[in-house]
């Protein structure tokens, strides 16, 4: 079944965007709907297009919220880890090399989390990205360098 | 040190450069290690992506997605929406109609003192001709029509 099928991965992203897990479940309901009222047209795989979907809610979600600073902020949510510890670093002894996703995105801003959801999971072109999240390619690009360039500064331990 | 060929190994690794591009920075990575540990960086950022889990979906999530009551309500709600601007819509025509139709009856219809002035008079004696009463009426009903061929 649709739901049961992608439900689940959409959650995983959902959950790496927000990092909330009320968010994330928002999101997730709210995808559905999107894509209930939008119609799948078949252009490109169905879960990509769920996945298009998904994010574009979490940045009008991000947007929302900014608009409002009364509002918890995205990436600021209760399921943080306030050490920002990675677990099972190799540097640690006894410890298995093994990250979750929202573990990966701690830290990038929610437009850099997006591009590298889009690029390194869906494995989007930089024009498929750029339509998705209506930006310009440029931008695209240069979110994705200082996305990944943060993110080989901070797991520059897992690469050696 | 950065080398300014840096965007280009970020679409080298991406698969976005054409095939005269690609050899370009393929001469030019044996001579840059610089490039070179940022394409194994990439290429190694890739496969973490690639092995890392994602955040378990709440056991109780399938279900309330298999009967979504926001979905159920979302929709209704957006069907509502539709009915009730048609219904508004129609109201408005409606209402327009009606007020035009209402401006050309007024046109015709008789004001009240022409009404008044061929009624019978109120203190009509019981004797009154019931020929002249019955005229009287029916003056009054045929300035009340749409018929302003009396006027």
């Amino acid at each position: 079944m649709l739901l049961e099928r992608h439900g689940r991965y959409l959650y995983g992203i959902a959950h790496a965007l927000t990092r909330n897990a009320a968010d994330a479940d928002d999101l997730v309901q709210e995808t559905f709907v999107g894509a209930l009222k939008a119609g799948f047209r078949g252009e490109a795989s169905l879960r990509t297009w769920l996945v298009r979907i998904l994010v574009r809610r979490a940045a009008m979600l991000y947007r929302s919220r900014r608009r409002r600073p009364a509002f918890e902020p995205l990436g600021t949510g209760a399921d943080d880890d306030p050490t920002g510890e990675l677990p099972g670093h190799p540097d640690s002894p006894g410890t298995e090399a093994r990250l979750d996703l929202t573990m990966m995105l701690q830290g990038l801003s929610p437009e850099h989390r997006a591009v590298i959801v889009l690029r390194e999971l869906e494995g989007l072109t930089y024009d498929e990205i750029a339509a998705t999240l209506g930006v310009p390619r440029g931008t695209v690009e240069s979110r994705l360098h200082r996305a990944r360039e943060a993110l080989r500064r901070r797991f520059r331990g897992y690469f050696e | 040190m950065m080398c300014e060929r840096s965007p280009e190994i970020h679409r080298y690794h991406d698969g976005e450069l054409a095939a005269e591009q690609r050899s370009s920075i393929e001469d030019h990575l044996p001579q840059c290690p610089h490039c070179r540990k940022l394409l194994t960086d990439l290429r190694s950022l890739s496969l973490l992506f690639g092995r890392a889990g994602l955040v378990p979906m709440p056991a109780d999530l399938p279900r309330r997605l298999c009967h979504p009551r926001r979905l159920v309500e979302d929709m209704a709600i957006r069907r509502a929406a539709g009915w009730l601007t048609a219904a508004a819509a129609a109201v408005l025509a409606g209402a327009i109609l009606i007020r035009s139709g209402a401006r050309d009856v007024s046109e015709i219809r008789p004001t009240v003192w022409e009404t008044v002035a061929v009624m019978p008079p109120a203190d009509v004696q019981d004797d009154a001709s019931a020929a002249t009463v019955a005229m009287a009426q029916w003056m009054a009903d045929e300035l009340s029509s749409d018929n302003g061929d009396l006027r």
